[in-house]
């Protein structure tokens, strides 16, 4: 019903927004609208054409069924969207090759694969094979996810980040101000994206989706920002990567959640954060922002995130898994105890191959899951 | 199987192209290169939108009247003529006003 009217309205509301920001303005010349009317005569003549003979064929449950004689109204949307884009688009590119390179980065690339593969998993688990339209979801938990996570983590992080050393690495990088009302523009697009995603579905899954947006956003974002929260900033972090898999379930229809696999996962992404936030205490202190670290201090955070690695994987052991995919957890405890011993000041290579080993031990999962569900 | 609708739109990109030449509004005025690069981006970001389009099963073409080859998924080659001709007219009136 709504599907070609969202298809049009966002790439046109995008653009109008894009022109009336950062574009050229087009919108608040008068010689625009006189283009305007020009071209909406000559699409009445060529797409009445189309539309009537037809040449393009109109699937009637997608479009609003409002028709200009034989032109659904969207039609138009795209043709707006198509001339105010085809203006702007010199600007477009300008901006756009000179930063897409920081926008990118600021998406942290080396960790794309952390969300979009808890959302993989979530719907192979649950159907027990893929389709084409689940690249849609697992795209969005791919790129637009992680923009919106960190661009509006590096939008607010700006003061602290200064002081932090590991920043401008994999993990991410410093985000300039005068690039920060791209990364507002990158974000919103990103937002606009996941309605595509929520078109169709049930309200439980559009009810979890925003759900797993708003703790994305407020992660960072003021009011709430919990990861100035101590423990509050442990547990949204780790929902930042069991919400993804969550949605997967609920995007093929489950209803009843593997809650046993969750609730592990979930403590191997709070004591995963820990660790993350460990080499920062110095830098988090300098600039008077409170995570888990600096609450409980160095040793007390180390024990507690082995301790939570220890809950992740004696869960694991109320379903059945095979001891190959069990035992090999059982470094991340072991990384995370070494840090009891190590200065502060090594702390960062604990993280270091913390984010190493994950690519190793996802190799492992998905050699099971490709084993297990897909033969 | 036709090629009357392929026919038609590369009959307008033609007129339109000897209005540019005796004007030299676009592709033979002095600043081609930007105009003509603004519209290749257009012409892509349109048809991966088109490309969706399809994938959600919102259009599709009427193979009495194209010639059946696909350039993408369900996106015909006539799409890609006519957002040519969609983003050259475009332009050209554009031009036309200054």
């Amino acid at each position: 019903m709504t599907s070609y009217l969202l298809l049009t309205l966002i790439p046109l509301l995008a653009i109008i927004m894009f022109d009336l920001k950062m574009g050229g303005q087009f919108l608040l010349r008068k010689k625009f609208y006189l283009l305007l009317v020009v071209v909406t005569g000559m699409m009445l003549i060529f797409d009445t054409l189309l539309t009537s003979l037809p040449i393009v064929m109109y699937n009637p449950t997608q479009i609003l069924g409002i028709r200009v004689g034989s032109i659904p109204i969207e039609d138009f949307l795209y043709g707006y969207a198509f001339v105010i884009f085809l203006l702007n688009a010199a600007v477009f590119k300008k901006i756009l090759g000179r930063h897409y390179k920081s926008i990118l980065k600021s998406s942290r690339p080396f960790s794309w694969v952390n969300t979009a593969f808890p959302a993989a998993v979530g719907i192979l688990i649950t159907r027990g094979y893929f389709r084409y339209e689940d690249i849609a979801l697992i795209g969005f938990f791919l790129l637009p996810y992680n923009l919106i996570l960190y661009g509006v983590n590096d939008i607010y992080d700006y003061a602290t980040d200064k002081f932090n050393p590991r920043k401008n690495s994999i993990e991410g990088g410093l985000l300039s101000p005068d690039l920060h009302p791209l990364m507002w523009w990158s974000v919103g697009l990103a937002i606009l994206c996941s309605i595509l995603i929520i078109v169709g579905q049930s309200a439980y899954f559009i009810l979890l989706f925003i759900a797993t947006l708003l703790i994305a956003i407020f992660y960072s974002a003021l009011p709430l920002r919990t990861k100035q929260i101590p423990i509050l900033d442990s547990v949204t972090s780790s929902l930042h990567f069991v919400l993804p898999a969550v949605v997967g379930i609920a995007w093929v229809g489950g209803i009843v959640m593997p809650l046993i696999g969750l609730i592990s996962f979930f403590f191997w992404g709070i004591a995963s954060h820990m660790v993350g936030a460990l080499p920062d205490i110095d830098a988090d202190t300098k600039a008077g922002e409170r995570t888990v670290a600096t609450f409980f201090g160095k040793n007390v955070t180390a024990i507690l995130a082995v301790v939570s690695y220890i809950i992740c994987i004696g869960l694991l052991f109320f379903i059945s898994l095979p001891l190959w995919i069990i035992l090999p957890l059982c470094v991340y405890p072991i990384n995370a105890a070494w840090s009891l011993r190590d200065h502060v000041s090594l702390l960062r290579k604990r993280f270091r191959f913390f984010m190493m080993y994950n690519l190793l031990y996802g190799f492992l999962i998905t050699i099971y899951l490709i084993d297990h569900y897909l033969f | 199987m036709n090629f009357i609708y392929l026919f038609f739109l590369i009959f307008s990109l033609i007129g339109l192209g000897v209005l540019d030449h005796r004007r030299k509004l676009v592709l033979y005025s002095v600043d081609k290169n930007s105009l003509v690069s603004g519209m290749l981006l257009t012409i892509t970001i349109f048809l991966i939108i088109d490309v969706i389009g399809v994938f959600l099963n919102i259009f599709s073409s009427n193979l009495q009247y194209i010639a059946g080859i696909y350039v993408l998924p369900g996106v015909p080659l006539e799409e890609v003529f006519f957002l040519t001709l969609f983003a050259y007219v475009t332009t050209v009136l554009w031009r036309l006003f200054k």
